[in-house]
């Protein structure tokens, strides 16, 4: 007889598989736990008649009989459930459902730098990125011309951003260097814009840098920020001129 | 000749495989029996590309150059029993006993070594029948236990056997929500880390993915892996499409390496693939290339799930076939580089890449998948595809402070080490993209 295509489902795992129904219930339980992780000992097996269906059969009590007995259709459901409250893979669903990143492997900024054959050990001896002296003056010039543009920016302004989303207005609330975005390595411009089409509420990674409406703040470079009389946009204006 | 040859190692390998060879000689117009169909003299869309796919027996039959591994016999036993049949040579079809219960280790070390020589050896005999063997062209999961772990096994021993012949993968990545079973996160770290210096260039594949593009596009409310393995075919089908086919611009199979892959780490090429939409929408679909071409920067039309607006491309390559003509490229590509939504890095040469080859995609006798007359897939080196990493990786983490589950391969004789050497080194490949990303001159647009 062929192999019977199934759908296997259970705490973590959901996939389709094949099954033989010449295996003995035995021998199933030990291929469902190689894939739903739990000891054949633990197995409940539940056989749904269709993916979707909401009545079950309990199958698999007796470990020698063949699966061919039990039926089952194709695209059929067997969920396993385990009935072992302490096991290995209980711990492992629990930490799922609270999302617990117990201990998040973490390779150092060191560890990574020493590491060979690397995109950074690539860029270093190849001069490329920042390990260009090229990039670093025009990177240095940009800087030099954020730092310029930022002594005309002060806080009470109103201005407005112009890129690749359209025309945004607001409010500059915030003028400096912020350690929690990149070190303090540029000056940053903290707006609240009048709409709601910023990033934030004026904090990063919950340090408060200003106070903003949700979705209105945003933190953005001096050079692309447009200082001077920008009053709030009043969005039906461009209608009736075109209407006209 | 520049010969290709296909392994498909594992379930999902195999039968993305079957469907691939389905494919192929539907569009060479080769029977079931591997001999040409009624009325045609010679193979579809010339010879020369044709042949480097498969090999001609003499007797106006024709063999896929192509190897079907499983360590079970099932999935094989079927291809043995299947319509395809008489298109293989027994030779061409290894399967073992035992499996490898979705274990990478049991793959790897065990029940994998077991097959191993008999599957080299099968290798080297047809790669004896090569003038010129370009390379290897692989498909297996990463997630199972002989995909992960045969197929890593075969990658390191065809380094050393053929050295630097082109080793290109396609793999089936798992899922972003559900598993396919318990250990998946395993086994993908671990046959990630031990491939990733022997693959030269990685198409990826995630089974949502596609799952969702049958729902949404072919209207298939649950499909099931045959269809999902069609799409799948036709993707890879039309990458494969101009080493196969005459005239086209034709490409080597290293060229994907030249043309998307600046450091070797970085070979994992996003690829999305227009148009996809079944027989019913057919009539109502235009599909006009500047359409198709736009489609593929939409995330519906990826074949892993992540945001490419928060990346930055590294190389793109645009693949069309069918009816497609220079200038209505060249327009779409304008058209696409206008919309800034392609944010390329800036500190080492990038491109954009056109192929194109004429003959128009076939439709899969019975598939859903609706024929179109043309279609473009786009291969690109994104750093938004780093994603799928930090997924996976988190996955691992979850489990292995745990210690979930290594007994599994501790008892194969796996050594506890090997987790944490290719947990650290997938850890420093997140950081390799971070670092492909880092140091544009774009970023003084940034808005946190």
């Amino acid at each position: 007889m062929a192999d019977i295509n199934v759908y296997v489902t259970s705490d973590l795992t959901s996939s389709e598989r094949r099954i033989s129904p010449q295996w003995t219930t035995e021998h199933l339980k030990e291929k469902l736990e190689h894939i739903t992780g739990i000891p054949p000992q633990s197995q409940e097996l539940h056989h749904y008649p269709t993916h979707s269906s909401n009545s079950y059969k309990i199958i698999g009590q007796d470990p020698d009989t063949t699966v061919s007995a039990y039926a089952i259709a194709p695209y059929s459901r067997i969920h396993v459930l385990d009935k072992n409250p302490d096991s290995e893979l209980g711990a492992l669903v629990d930490d799922e459902a609270t999302g617990s990143t117990s201990e998040e492997f973490k390779l150092t900024e060191e560890e990574y730098s020493k590491r060979e054959g690397s995109v950074l050990q690539w860029k270093q001896s190849n001069k490329l990125g920042r390990f260009d002296p090229e990039y670093v003056k025009r990177k240095n010039e940009t800087l030099e011309e954020n730092e310029s543009k930022a002594k005309n920016i002060k806080v009470g302004d109103r201005c407005r951003i112009i890129n690749i989303q359209g025309e945004r207005r607001g409010e500059v609330k915030f003028v400096g260097k912020i350690n929690e975005l990149d070190k303090g390595e540029n000056i940053w411009v903290g707006i609240e814009f009048d709409e709601p089409v910023g990033k934030n509420d004026g904090s990063i990674d919950g340090t408060r840098i200003f106070s903003s409406r949700p979705s209105h703040g945003s933190f953005l470079k001096p050079k692309i920020v447009e200082v001077g009389d920008f009053p709030e946009l009043n969005p039906f204006d461009n209608d009736s001129e075109d209407e006209l | 000749m520049r010969e290709v040859i296909s392994i498909n190692v594992g379930q999902a390998g195999c039968q993305i495989g079957n469907a691939c060879w389905e494919l192929y000689s539907q569009e060479h117009g080769i029977r079931p029996d591997g001999y040409l169909q009624d009325g045609l003299d010679r193979p579809k869309g010339g010879e020369e590309g044709f042949l480097t796919f498969f090999s001609e027996t003499g007797s106006g039959k024709y063999v896929p150059r192509a190897l079907y591994v499983d360590l079970e016999p099932n999935v094989i036993d079927e291809v043995r029993t299947g319509v395809y049949k008489d298109l293989f040579h027994p030779e061409q079809l290894i399967a073992g006993k035992e499996d490898a219960a979705n274990n990478y280790a049991r793959g790897h070390y065990t029940v994998g070594r077991e097959i191993l020589d008999d599957v080299l050896d099968r290798v080297r005999r047809m790669s004896d029948q090569c003038d010129g063997l370009q390379g290897f062209l692989f498909t297996h999961s990463l997630g199972g236990g002989t995909g992960s772990g045969l197929g890593s096994l075969l990658l390191e021993q065809l380094s050393v056997d053929y050295g630097k012949k082109s080793k290109l993968e396609f793999a089936v990545y798992p899922a972003p929500q559900v598993s396919t079973s318990v250990v998946e996160p395993y086994n993908t770290v671990l046959t990630t880390h031990t491939t990733l210096e022997h693959a030269d260039c990685t198409f990826m594949v995630d089974n949502e993915a596609i799952y969702d593009m049958c729902r949404k596009n072919l209207d298939i409310p649950r499909p099931h892996f045959k269809s999902l393995n069609n799409l799948i075919a036709q993707v890879v089908s039309s990458v494969t499409a101009s080493l196969r086919f005459d005239g086209s611009l034709n490409v080597d199979l290293n060229e994907f390496q030249t043309n998307l892959v600046p450091y070797p780490r970085i070979h994992f090429p996003l690829v999305s693939y227009a148009p996809v939409f079944s027989n019913n929408r057919a009539n109502h679909e235009s599909n006009s290339v500047s359409e198709i071409t736009a489609s593929c920067f939409e995330a519906g039309n990826q074949m892993v799930k992540c945001d490419p607006r928060q990346g930055k491309y590294m190389a793109t390559c645009l693949l069309y076939r069918g009816d497609v003509v220079t200038r209505d490229v060249q327009n779409a590509v304008a058209q696409i580089k206008a919309k800034k939504t392609v944010q390329l890095v800036d500190w080492c040469p990038t491109g954009f890449k056109i192929g194109i080859c004429y003959q128009p995609p076939t439709a899969i006798a019975g598939s859903d998948l609706a024929a179109a007359k043309r279609a473009v897939c786009m291969l690109s080196n994104t750093t938004a595809i780093a994603e799928a990493w930090r997924r996976i990786d988190k996955k691992f983490d979850l489990m292995y402070s745990k210690r979930a589950f290594v007994h599994w391969y501790v008892g194969e004789g796996m050594e506890e080490g090997e987790f944490t050497e290719a947990r650290e080194d997938l850890a420093a490949l997140e950081r390799d993209y971070i670092e492909v990303g880092t140091d544009s001159y774009a970023d003084e647009e940034e808005e946190y």
